[in-house]
């Protein structure tokens, strides 16, 4: 029973056979297979036209279907034989709003029309090409899916026609059925459009997560936005001097790129009442389904602007902020133009969900900045400028911080003078890292430096650095060694005191190296430090260095340098000059905590010229 | 994350807990719910064993005196296991071996409680 032959021939073969209400059901059945292997309306159309045509005897087929409040002309076709060209596009290029014509008055009484001849209806607007045509006899049925009307088809023939039920309840029964395909479509296009969307908004959050520089990932997402969301998509941000600055303009097209990149460096939108200026003032996002020349006039600022504008050929358009934390930081455009799409709410959300998360990435991205910014700058403050020339002392410092460019460390050093041929040299860590541990650091540098002043005794200096720290309202301390060296003779004498903090290590000019001073109690946890006095003679060729446990340090056994393998390795270098040993004793403490140094760094080396 | 153990053993008066791993900024809370914890529950003897420990930095340091302090002012008794050479060491230097009570052997309090 089913063959090969295309389905108006089998129509054909069964017309001869039978009668016409047989070639009617064979006509719908074969609408049913056409819809049923079918992807889209578009190309369903023709068969299905053509199939009514044949198979119930008319000449011209006209399909229509709603669409943004009018009804457009989906597909013309003809019986074979019968040509209509200029009624074919005269239907084409027509768009029916409700109750004009006769695909509008079926759309809006929802019920099939008949007209008997064309030529006397006083609601056919495409009459004169029907009469070009000789088409005469008309009717049209609803394409409904359930509640609505969807769109209309229409049949006209060259003949007058008189109302026919039978025909008129068959083609509503097509018209259900065309208009449930219809239903179909529309949900599974919704489905894949929802999937898009969603994945779209996947890509561009990993995009915008993946790296702290925003300008790189938000020109990614631009790119991104092309073509799946829009033609064109153009990402600007607000500078702190309140200027708008473009970051990306995306379209496929490079020639229209360089088009738009020109308008904007001439006609600045911060001044614009609609659009990106309106959006970066309100912080409110701006949708325009349809764009008309109207619009474009508002908008432009001169003809030249206006000639431009139309240039782009933009049809829908959609613009939404880029907001974190209440502020609007930019704007995000998109607009389509070649492709013809037109922006609705679920778009814009989809759109503004984008301009949130690129909101809190850029501004993410520039807190960061800042905080590092900060970091740097207060780092810089706590560490002494230079070190002090001291005229027969060599003097060398270290300094590494380990944490991240945002993290300030705690280690901290100090040279300056407390009187006439003496000075202080000190050097210490404070527990912790980040803005307490700056602020003690801070705190324990100005102590030291006044209380080294007052009191020539390093004993007394860390116990009034100890008070400091315990009026203080953290609970944080620091380990301190405090040296005042003052020449006697041709010799240097150091005064030490140490508080819980690794002695400092005297290399002999003979190679011999020693650790100088005793342990004593943390600096600001008791109120009753124990702590000791050291003396000691150096002699030129001596050396002495201060260093902060980062040095060694070692998580694992086995890693890191211990204070014994420090000892060697001084005592391999006597005679080596300040730098010279500041340099060897980085070098190896860095070698040694492979995967880099957990801890912050700090060294001061000092040694008696030769 | 650093590798950080906390077991607590609790006896009769006797809590023992017992650390093992690396004690730095980055693990030191965890000591610290732990050791809130503990205390919580008012024993009269805490030993903590740092036998296990391998690493402890001045965040670490500064919960164990804290947890010392406390005890002073809660009239407990605490006293501490000496960890390896390198972990003791941070303790010599600044002179808390002899601030704190430092035992061989945990189970050593237990005999005496």
């Amino acid at each position: 029973m089913p063959s090969m032959e295309p389905a108006w021939k089998q129509a054909e073969g069964m017309r001869s056979a039978e009668g016409p209400p047989d070639r009617r059901r064979a006509a719908q059945y074969t609408v049913t297979r056409v819809l049923a292997e079918a992807d889209t309306l578009a190309n369903a159309t023709p068969r299905i036209l053509s199939t009514l045509c044949e198979g119930l005897g008319w000449d011209v087929g006209a399909l229509w279907t709603v669409d943004h409040g009018v009804l457009r002309c989906v597909g013309v076709s003809q019986a074979p034989g019968i040509a209509a060209p200029r009624f074919e596009n005269i239907s084409r290029e027509t768009r029916f709003p409700r109750g004009i014509g006769l695909p509008g008055r079926v759309w809006s009484t929802a019920k099939p029309a008949w007209i008997q001849d064309v030529a006397r209806d006083d609601n056919f607007p495409r009459g004169p090409m029907a009469a070009a045509e000789n088409l005469h006899g008309a009717f049209a049925c609803p394409i409904t899916g359930g509640a609505e009307v969807l769109g209309v088809i229409e049949l006209f023939s060259k003949e007058v026609r008189d109302p026919d039920d039978d025909l008129l309840a068959m083609m509503e029964a097509v018209g259900y059925q065309v208009g449930l395909f219809m239903r179909r479509r529309e949900a599974e296009t919704a489905v894949q459009e929802s999937e898009r969307r969603f994945a779209f908004l996947a890509e561009a959050s990993a995009l915008l997560s993946a790296s702290l520089n925003y300008e790189r990932t938000l020109t990614k997402v631009a790119r991104l936005g092309v073509p799946t969301l829009a033609d064109w998509c153009a990402v600007d941000v607000l500078e702190a001097d309140g200027s708008v600055r473009r970051l990306a303009v995306a379209h496929k097209d490079a020639a229209k790129v360089a088009l738009a990149n020109r308008m904007r460096r001439r006609y600045p939108p911060e001044n614009a009442e609609r659009g990106l200026g309106k959006v970066l003032r309100t912080g409110r996002p701006e949708l325009y389904a349809e764009i008309a020349d109207e619009d474009l006039e508002t908008v432009a600022f001169d003809q030249e602007h206006l000639k431009t504008l139309r240039a782009l050929g933009l049809r829908s358009g959609m613009w939404v902020p880029l907001t974190a934390r209440g502020r609007t930081l930019g704007a995000i455009t998109f607009a389509s133009s070649d492709s013809g799409r037109v922006y609705g709410a679920t778009d814009l959300s989809l759109a503004e969900e984008l301009g949130r998360r690129a909101g809190v990435a850029v501004d993410n991205a520039r807190l960061y900045e800042e905080r590092s910014h900060i970091a740097r700058t207060l780092q810089r403050s706590l560490l002494p400028p230079r070190l002090p020339e001291i005229p027969g002392i060599e003097l060398a410092a270290r300094y590494r911080a380990a944490g991240e460019g945002n993290e300030v460390g705690g280690d901290f050093y100090d040279v300056f003078e407390v009187g006439k041929g003496a000075w202080a040299v000190v050097i210490g860590d404070v527990c912790g890292k980040g803005a307490d541990a700056a602020a003690i650091t801070g705190l324990a540098r100005h102590t030291l430096r006044t209380a080294a002043m007052r009191e020539w005794r390093p004993r007394r200096v860390l116990v009034v650095l100890n008070e400091a720290l315990l009026r203080g309202q953290s609970d944080q301390y620091c380990t301190v060694a405090f040296a005042r060296v003052a020449w006697v003779g041709s010799h240097l004498r150091v005064t030490l005191a140490c508080g819980g903090h690794p002695p400092p290590l005297v290399l002999g000019a003979d190679g011999t190296v020693v650790a100088a001073g005793q342990p004593g109690t943390l600096v600001g946890i008791f109120p009753d430090p124990e702590l000791a006095t050291a003396v000691l003679d150096l002699a030129p060729g001596d050396a002495l260095l201060f260093y902060t446990d980062g040095v060694t340090e070692s998580r694992e056994p086995g890693l890191g340098l211990t204070e014994a393998a420090l000892q060697d390795l001084l005592a391999a270098r006597a005679g080596d000059s300040a730098e010279e040993l500041a340099d060897a004793v980085e070098e190896a403490t860095v070698a040694a905590q492979a995967g880099g140094p957990r801890d912050d760094i700090a060294m001061v080396c000092l040694r008696v010229a030769p | 994350m650093t590798e950080f153990r906390v077991n607590v053993s609790e006896g009769n008066k006797v809590v023992a807990m017992s650390l093992g791993g690396e004690l730095d900024i980055a693990t030191a809370p965890r000591l610290e719910s732990e050791l809130r914890r503990v205390e919580g529950g008012r024993p009269s003897v805490l030993v903590i064993d740092l036998r296990q420990l391998s690493f402890i930095d001045s965040t670490g340091l500064r919960l164990l005196i804290g947890a010392d302090a406390r005890a002073r002012e809660d009239e407990r008794r605490v006293a501490f296991v000496p960890g390896p050479g390198s972990v003791h060491r941070v303790f010599q230097l600044a002179l808390l071996d002899k601030r704190f009570e430092f035992v061989e052997e945990p189970s050593a309090l237990e005999e005496t409680e």
